[in-house]
């Protein structure tokens, strides 16, 4: 279990996130929606220890980024390094000894290309399979679906059922309402760096309603078409 | 167009004063070391001129980019576009092919102005690059990215070596050695992304020294062909050449400190400053690589718990 207790994070005088209180439970999914800029990445930041922040972050695994596998939006590569080097530096980091990538590569890369010559999608199937062989705990998936395929969409969907099974916790962000609802347990929404809400799944389609409201048809209005 | 020039020498600017140091004083003190070193080099050996013309052109690839040229064609007409690259490249090879003239060599000065306008014409396409294999796949990622960016640099060296050996010149010998290890340090200057720090399940002291091992053996495999040269052929100064060797490591070392001592940031010029200084005067390393451990240690608390 993963206990997040008066979380608070800023940039100078800009708040980020005030007065977060969240706990994430074993074998649970859970998806977290908000607007661009609502703090959802540097929420996974604060939880992996890559920003600082006031409050409490506690876990059942003791330091938590040692069984974390974080997903991020856009992973960084270096520009000389291939695939199946990316795999090896990700396993090493954490003393994972695997020898055999080719069997693991479900998304069928090209291992031994370099990672800056793969596709917006084929990049964040690589960062995903490298998190994947860690054997973590816990996962952060900041925008999973991004610019993948879809049969690679329905792969990572049967992915995060296999970890929900395993009794591990996941942790997903999207701007695709459908991959969360058939995903999550609950879902949590994000507004201004504060928690507005967390939805369980029988409501999950009142919350869709409520979103698409909110945002469509005025907004649209706002640019005069023509 | 020339808003274009004006952008890169605002943008230049801006990385020299976030670096610490005002540009006028970089940009003398650059021009300064230029023609100091090329000085040094025309005076100690006799393919200063083929070392020179090789520098220069690999100093045209990094404005071929892929990218930055898309850009470019997207933005500028034909003729613009073609202004600017040829102006671009002209002016980053200017001073090699006036100290080439200095020093009489002619043609390769002429060979130089030529590269830089047919390679006008020229994108360098990094998705078309084939895979460059390593032998440091077990632990990536210094040496793995570094070497496939500056490989022609270590053929330089080995054929260094081999005429050092051939004309019996010791000084030569240990160029080749001290320019490996230099390449080496260079891979530990720059900041990595702070992900490839945090994905250590090691404490910030365990995280060093395993760096310090990798570094030791990487470089060692890299510097072994003019190593073995020099024991082997230069056997009077054995002992000169280990000293130089260990000195080597103990700068490669200092380089990573400083690197994580200022890390995510850039090694700022108060590291730059202590780095350069130790090129003077070495014995001072006893003092800074305790100091730069402590710090960095200290640094990377943060991210590694």
């Amino acid at each position: 279990m993963i206990q997040i207790t008066n979380l608070y994070k800023s940039f100078g005088k800009n708040v980020i996130l005030n007065n977060i209180h969240l706990s994430f439970e074993r074998g649970k999914i859970y998806g977290i929606v908000g607007e661009n800029g609502a703090g959802k990445t540097t929420l996974f930041k604060c939880i992996a220890g890559i920003e600082t922040y006031k409050g409490e972050i506690t876990s059942i695994y003791g330091i938590l980024k040692e069984k974390l596998g974080f997903l991020q939006t856009e992973s960084f590569f270096f520009s000389k390094i291939t695939g199946r080097e990316y795999l090896q530096l990700l396993c090493v980091a954490r003393k994972i000894q695997e020898n055999d990538f080719d069997a693991k590569n479900i998304f069928d890369l090209p291992l031994d290309h370099y990672a800056t010559t793969y596709s917006t999608g084929m990049k964040k199937k690589l960062a995903l399979t490298a998190i994947l062989l860690q054997k973590n705990e816990f996962y952060i998936l900041d925008e999973p679906f991004n610019g993948v395929d879809i049969q690679s969409n329905m792969i990572i969907t049967e992915i995060l059922h296999e970890l929900k099974r395993l009794n591990k916790t996941v942790l997903i962000s999207s701007h695709i309402f459908s991959t969360l609802s058939d995903t999550c347990d609950e879902i949590i929404v994000l507004k201004n760096g504060e928690i507005t809400k967390i939805i369980t799944k029988e409501n999950f389609s009142t919350l869709e309603k409520e979103m698409k409201e909110f945002s469509m048809i005025d907004k649209i209005s706002k640019l005069k078409l023509c | 167009m020339k808003e274009y020039f004006k952008l890169q020498f605002k943008m230049t600017n801006r990385r020299l004063t976030e670096f610490g140091v005002p540009p006028i004083v970089a940009y003398l003190t650059l021009l300064v070391l230029f023609f100091y070193l090329s000085t040094e080099l025309f005076k100690r050996t006799e393919y200063a001129g083929l070392i020179y013309t090789f520098v220069g052109i690999s100093s045209l690839i990094h404005l071929a980019e892929e990218n930055k040229i898309n850009f470019l064609k997207l933005i500028y007409s034909k003729i613009d576009f073609l202004k600017i690259r040829l102006l671009e490249n002209l002016s980053i090879t200017f001073l090699f092919w006036v100290i080439l003239i200095y020093n009489k060599a002619y043609l390769l000065s002429f060979f130089i102005i030529l590269i830089s306008c047919i390679s006008v014409f020229y994108t360098f396409n990094k998705k078309n690059n084939f895979t460059i294999k390593t032998p440091f796949y077990k632990y990536p990622f210094e040496f793995c990215t570094g070497f496939r960016k500056t490989f022609f640099i270590f053929i330089l060296c080995y054929f260094l070596t081999y005429i050092a050996v051939d004309v019996t010149n010791y000084n030569l010998a240990i160029f080749s050695l001290l320019l490996i290890q230099f390449t080496c340090l260079t891979f530990y200057i720059s900041p990595e992304n702070i992900f490839y720090v945090w994905i250590y399940s090691l404490n910030p002291k365990g995280f060093i020294r395993y760096k310090f091992r990798i570094a030791i053996l990487y470089s060692t495999v890299l510097c072994l062909p003019t190593i073995l040269c020099l024991l082997f052929f230069f056997q009077n100064e054995i002992l000169i050449s280990l000293g130089i060797l260990v000195l080597s490591y103990l700068f490669i070392f200092t380089g990573m400190l400083a690197k994580y001592t200022a890390f995510p940031n850039e090694i700022s010029i108060r590291e730059g400053v202590v780095l350069v200084f130790l090129i003077w005067f070495p014995p001072i390393l006893v003092l800074i690589i305790p100091y730069l451990y402590f710090q960095s240690i200290k640094n990377l608390k943060t991210i590694l718990k």
